[in-house]
């Protein structure tokens, strides 16, 4: 409880230190969120390629971007890392409690926002709403949100900094980047459901099955992350 | 008596260059300064201390604790100043005390506010607006008084104006008195090293050239200028010559020497620290 409380401590410090920012970018990509469901208005089907997108991004990548610049990753050379986390691991914080801690903070970062989509979407979307009682979408809404956590949280698990010199960073940007964007269109053009569209028929069809799965998906997500964190800090040089 | 700091057979690959084996001990109650051309590996091996950099070889010792990624208690040991305070810049100094002070159960409050004052640091502007003077005093202000065991400072002077610097040696002498404490700090300055450290740890190109007792290194360099002629070949003791002059770091030898070979100085006097260090550091002197 006390390396909880202490984690939790960590966490608040950060925000506090970028809550204008935070706000201020919360607020931007809500609006964001807010044009392309009201885009889609009632008529367009919930299997569009632009809400897969929309989800896809609100619950894999956008929190990494609520931060405000200084507390993103910063060059150093070949070094990739957060300063603000490296200033951490050297005081005498137990590694368990900064582990934990960067996880809070991611979850204070995203889940309001992923809250908020999911509410949005429901609330401005009668599609949606024809194919889903409230019931079922809460389990859509728990698919969703535990997707969040076992591919978004893959986020705080690269705080411990990476090296890369320029011509690897951009390799692999375009490989990371350029790969999923491939898949998604791919996809888009091969499959007839999207991939939101598929999880609102698990939500229909095996609602007990898909909540089961996808909470076991999170805590082992969960897990795992804060486990691989913890290891690459005892891999990575700061020199 | 168990040393603060045990550096047993430390080394490093970074691409090409190659630091250690290093051995090093530090024992309570003394200041050792870390001296070293640029790039001779001093702030690696600091971080190889802080356990922030993996040796390739060898183990680090606080206390009777090996400093590893399995144990965090070490840490509660040692506060470290690194050349580059990274990750304080969005805070003021009143937020960064807020977060460090409760981590150390020794935090000097009275101290903390002393340097402040001293140094004259806004505590409500943020960190990245302060000069690297400022910066590099705040940060000072927010190490020392950790009370640790150990004091780690990696140039702890560069940005200091001359009174803040004078200032600091005094704190640092003050801080050493209160307890069975210990520095290690890197420094191109040579006052400093003059006024604080009680031993040298010379390093070259990251290999180690010898860990001297600052009194005894000073002691043992005199130069002397000759009356007579030298001789082609190199006196006994002899380490650099330039006309009639004759620098020796076994002055006992070497005036056994000349006065064998009727050979008179007019004068002899020791040599100061930076000279000697640069001696060292030129690959001269060293026995």
């Amino acid at each position: 409880m006390q390396e909880w409380k202490q984690a939790l401590g960590l966490a608040m410090f950060e925000l506090k230190a970028s809550l204008k920012g935070f706000l201020f970018v919360f607020l931007l990509y809500t609006l964001l969120a807010l044009s392309v469901i009201s885009t889609l208005g009632d008529s367009v089907s919930i299997n569009h390629g632009i809400v897969d997108l929309l989800f896809l991004l609100a619950f894999g990548f956008v929190p990494l971007f609520m931060k405000p610049k200084e507390f993103q990753y910063q060059k150093d050379g070949d070094f990739w890392g957060l300063p603000f986390f490296i200033m951490l691991s050297q005081l005498p914080i137990t590694k368990k409690v900064l582990v934990q801690s960067r996880f809070i903070l991611y979850f204070i970062y995203s889940f309001p926002f992923q809250f908020l989509l999911l509410a949005l979407l429901y609330v401005l979307n009668a599609d949606l709403q024809g194919m889903l009682s409230p019931l079922s979408y809460i389990t859509f809404s728990i698919i969703w949100l535990s997707f969040g956590v076992y591919v978004g949280y893959i986020m705080p698990a690269s705080d411990a900094g990476y090296k890369a010199n320029t011509k690897k960073f951009v390799f692999d940007s375009i490989a990371q980047y350029g790969g999923s964007i491939a898949l998604f269109v791919i996809y888009q053009y091969v499959f007839d459901y999207g991939i939101v569209y598929w999880t609102v028929i698990f939500a229909q069809k095996w609602p007990f099955l898909s909540l089961v799965l996808s909470i076991v998906l999170a805590l082992f997500g969960c897990q795992y992350w804060k486990s691989y964190l913890k290891k690459k800090m005892g891999e990575i040089d700061y020199l | 008596m168990t040393a603060t700091l045990e550096v047993s057979q430390i080394e490093k690959k970074v691409d090409d260059f190659q630091l250690g084996p290093i051995n090093l001990q530090i024992d309570p109650g003394t200041i050792t300064a870390l001296v070293g051309n640029n790039g001779s590996g001093k702030s690696t091996l600091l971080k190889i201390i802080m356990n922030m950099v993996n040796p390739s070889a060898g183990h680090v010792k606080i206390f009777d604790t090996y400093i590893s990624h399995e144990e965090d208690d070490w840490k509660s040991y040692i506060s470290y100043q690194p050349q580059t305070v990274i990750g304080y810049n969005p805070f003021t100094g009143n937020k960064l005390k807020e977060l460090i002070a409760p981590l150390y159960p020794n935090w000097d409050d009275a101290l903390f506010l002393k340097l402040i004052e001293q140094f004259d640091i806004p505590l409500n502007k943020r960190f990245g607006k302060l000069s690297q003077g400022a910066q590099q005093k705040l940060s000072l202000a927010l190490t020392i008084p950790r009370n640790t065991a150990l004091l780690i400072l990696d140039e702890p002077t560069s940005f200091m104006d001359i009174p803040s610097k004078q200032y600091l040696s005094d704190i640092l002498v003050d801080w050493m008195e209160q307890g069975e404490r210990s520095i290690l700090l890197t420094s191109h300055q040579a006052d400093d090293i003059q006024k604080l450290a009680d031993y040298l740890f010379v390093l070259q190109n990251g290999k180690m050239i010898g860990n001297f007792e600052k009194d005894a290194l000073t002691e043992s360099y005199k130069r002397y200028w000759m009356n007579d002629a030298l001789p082609d070949i190199p006196v006994s003791g002899e380490v650099s010559r330039n006309g009639k002059q004759i620098i020796s770091n076994q002055p006992d030898i070497t005036e056994q020497y000349l006065n064998d070979n009727n050979l008179q100085w007019l004068d002899r006097k020791a040599l100061d620290l930076e000279e000697i260090i640069t001696l060292l550091l030129a690959g001269k002197g060293r026995n």
